[in-house]
């Protein structure tokens, strides 16, 4: 069961840093995409 | 002496009047980092670049005119962390600034938006010139970057949102006594 709560919490800590960069990139309005 | 100039739109001068095109040396002379430096000047920032591109740029300007023996000094607007898909550019301004530092290189580094500023001890912040906090309400309380800092105090505009030649000339203002310190410290 180890395994199984270390993949949850990469799961939850990489939607942790997803939301942190998209609350950044929503303060930069000149995104060049 | 020289100056040599990186970051992004700002630094490159996007919609200033007289940075008509893209290109090779397109680049503006009144941005604040421009009008800084006087006619000795060369700029490495472009639109649209992140904090990892704009300290490569600038090492390698450096590179080529350490081997030329000029006299340099280097300033750097860096821009938003999240350009390079990271929460902070930590890794960039210290690569930047142990390159300056072991070459000698005198340097000022400032930044668009304050989220460029962490607590890390490794950063020498002495080098670094933030803009006065906001007094209004809505304002950004701590130190600003030049973008936070020329929007909150509603200089205009250019149709895609860039500070126009305005907050570049009083933004000079603010600057050179920090710069001119920092040149007549080294030169």
């Amino acid at each position: 069961m180890k395994w199984l709560k270390n993949i949850i919490n990469r799961i939850k800590l990489e939607i942790q840093y997803r939301k942190k960069l998209k609350e950044l990139r929503k303060r930069d309005p000149f995104i060049y995409k | 002496m020289i100056t040599v100039a990186g970051g992004d739109s700002h630094v490159w001068g996007s919609e200033l009047a007289d940075s008509p095109h893209g290109g090779s040396n397109g680049y503006s002379r009144n941005t604040f980092t421009a009008l800084l430096a006087g006619p000795n000047y060369t700029c490495v920032a472009y639109p649209g670049l992140g904090n990892r591109e704009i300290a490569h740029r600038v090492i390698d300007a450096c590179t080529l005119l350490v081997k030329s023996k000029r006299n340099l000094v280097v300033v750097v607007c860096w821009s938003w962390p999240a350009r390079d898909s990271k929460l902070d550019s930590d890794d960039e301004v210290l690569e930047l600034q142990n390159f300056l530092e072991l070459y000698d290189i005198p340097y000022l580094f400032t930044c668009v938006d304050n989220c460029m500023i962490t607590d890390n001890p490794k950063i020498n912040w002495e080098q670094w010139y933030l803009f006065p906090p906001g007094t209004e309400p809505g304002n950004t309380l701590q130190s600003r970057g030049f973008y936070q800092w020329a929007i909150e105090n509603k200089y205009s505009v250019g149709v895609d949102g860039h500070p126009l030649e305005d907050a570049h000339k009083d933004a000079v203002t603010l600057i050179k006594e920090k710069f001119d310190e920092m040149v007549k410290k080294h030169y």
